[in-house]
């Protein structure tokens, strides 16, 4: 009996540590996994003009402990093809469905494939394109943003609209139908193909800062 | 021999220290608020720090904005391109080709392609130096000379600022200016590169914005003059800066405007389709005054290899991109500005 209540205790005070720890961290803790792109650096930008330190781990080395320790999880841009970055979908798989992640166009087309989704390699490739974006259903990602907004696009690749499946629900496109946003029915989960952190995005930062509204970090 | 093939040693008796002591020497010489001149080749593998005087005295001579370490009045006789060959076209286009089915791939977005093109010069690599009309000039004796129109960064009271340079036109055409403006290939490209350069600065720097987007400004020339259009971005560095200026510094190498991006897969590619490393071309040089930074980059640039010489030049890579076009830009932009 003694033992037990002695466990007891020592889990109940282990319980108090924790919840200190937990309640001296004055903002959640938002972690990039970088896979060698170079825009990482205007989304840690965009976060730090918002108030929250961004953490970036490289692509080729991030532990899933370390991702775990954080509060969400932004998968960057990067070169190549969706189907290279497998140790994304390993990620996704040991990840808490609660956990929110972010997917920024590689790390969106990771996302949406994920769940089913199919790329398509687009007829006319898209670097460094801005046009404009209309939101086809309701996310709080799109809190004060208009129905139509600007985007900045970098992408060769484009998740095909049909293809989403029952998880996932579409959220924008540009005027000519190509698939922009995404998010998942039941999890914390979106995906952009356009930059928010791009020049050529206006209300880039409101979005990063509504993705942030959606962390349950306390 | 080219500069890139030799031990930098050998030509500098540059004391012997790698890279990391290079960017630990300019980050305590910055810190004393020491003066010096820096300069640093697109590998990465060769980069000099020296003070003003030691520079003078290995006949390295710079001018950067106001800061200068040679006698202007002693130019000798003007120097100018007798004439120039051209590269082969079935070799550009071979590298043309390999880069489009990168960015088809979307391994790169935008990618710099450059080419040595031999020319001859009436006069010498130091007389091409004296009559340069540049802001930003550099001699290195028997290696190169280069005047660039292109601002690298600058940083001043605690903000850093960098000035990239994408797109070209032919000034003395009445419709070209506009015709640069509307041209969207042109605003695609210049995009991709603000957003690089804006990655780029926020390594170190916070509050990145984008101040002034694709302004004018005319190069005269002697064959032509011409347009190119910048933009200006800064950022807010740390007080304390200078002591780590080395490490900022390296951080943003090589220039975005000269690479591409995604940097890191978009330098494989350049590795994969240039017929030789570029050497202090498309690197870095510029001066610290003891509390100021002022660089360029080495652009507008011309080699001696022996006792020819050639003219390295180049242009960005979008999927949009047409060969000829590109092969036309690498051509125009073999000249000596003059006035």
């Amino acid at each position: 009996m003694k033992n037990i209540s002695r466990s007891c205790k020592s889990i109940f005070n282990w319980f108090i540590f924790v919840k200190i720890a937990f309640l001296n961290r004055k903002i959640p803790q938002i972690v990039l996994i970088d896979a060698n792109d170079s825009f990482v650096h205007n989304i840690k930008d965009a976060l730090y003009q918002l108030g929250y330190p961004l953490k970036m781990l490289a692509y080729s080395d991030f532990t899933q402990a370390q991702i775990l320790e954080a509060d969400a999880l932004i998968f960057s841009p990067g070169p190549g093809h969706a189907s290279e970055y497998s140790r994304w979908n390993e990620l996704l798989e040991a990840l808490p469905p609660t956990f929110p992640v972010l997917g920024i166009c590689l790390g969106f087309q990771v996302l949406a494939s994920y769940y089913g989704a199919s790329l398509n390699q687009l007829r006319e490739v898209i670097h460094g394109q801005n046009h404009d974006c209309l939101q086809i259903n309701e996310h709080p990602l799109w809190k004060g943003i208009p129905n139509r907004f600007e985007v900045g696009r970098y992408h060769s690749w484009e998740i095909k609209a049909t293809s989403l499946g029952d998880s996932l629900i579409p959220l924008a496109q540009t005027t000519d139908a190509c698939l922009m946003a995404i998010a998942h029915r039941n999890r914390p989960h979106i995906g952009v193909q356009f930059h928010p952190e791009s020049f050529m995005c206006p209300y880039g930062k409101q979005m990063f800062k509504n993705f942030i509204a959606l962390i349950p970090w306390e | 021999m080219p500069l890139w093939q030799t031990d930098v040693q050998e030509f500098y008796s540059f004391n012997s220290m790698g890279v990391n002591a290079f960017v630990e020497q300019m980050n305590i010489r910055a810190k004393e608020r020491e003066p010096f001149f820096f300069l640093i080749d697109f590998e990465k593998k060769k980069p000099l720090l020296l003070s003003w005087e030691e520079a003078k005295r290995k006949e390295i001579y710079f001018q950067i904005n106001n800061y200068q370490n040679f006698d202007p009045s002693s130019p000798g006789n003007s120097s100018f391109i007798r004439s120039q060959k051209k590269i082969s076209q079935t070799v550009y286009r071979n590298a043309f080709e390999k880069v489009q089915k990168h960015l088809k791939q979307g391994d790169t977005y935008l990618l710099n392609l450059t080419f040595p093109t031999p020319i001859d010069l009436e006069g010498s690599l130091l007389e091409v130096f004296h009559t340069a009309q540049s802001p930003q000039k550099l001699y290195v004796k028997d290696h190169f000379v280069c005047f660039s129109p292109e601002t690298f960064i600058q940083i001043k009271n605690d903000q850093i600022a960098t000035f990239p340079m994408k797109g070209t036109a032919d000034a003395d055409d009445p419709t070209a200016a506009d015709r640069l403006l509307n041209n969207t290939k042109e605003l695609w490209e210049h995009s991709t590169t603000v957003d690089l350069l804006r990655n780029d600065l926020a390594i170190h720097a916070h509050h990145i914005q984008v101040e002034q987007f694709r302004y004018l400004d005319t190069i005269r020339t002697s064959k032509q003059n011409l347009f190119q259009a910048s933009s200006k971005i800064t950022g807010k560095l740390p007080s304390n800066w200078r002591e780590k200026l080395g490490d900022i510094l390296w951080d943003l190498l090589p220039a975005g405007s000269i690479s591409g991006a995604p940097k890191i897969k978009t330098l494989a590619i350049i590795q994969e389709a240039e017929i030789d490393p570029r050497g202090y071309y498309t690197g870095v040089y510029g001066i610290f005054d003891g509390d100021q930074v002022h660089s360029a980059v080495a652009i507008r640039y011309i080699e001696q290899q022996g006792n020819s010489y050639c003219y390295r030049s180049g242009g960005g890579i979008t999927a949009k991109s047409r060969w000829k076009e590109e092969y036309q830009e690498l051509q125009q932009k073999i000249y000596v500005p003059t006035i």
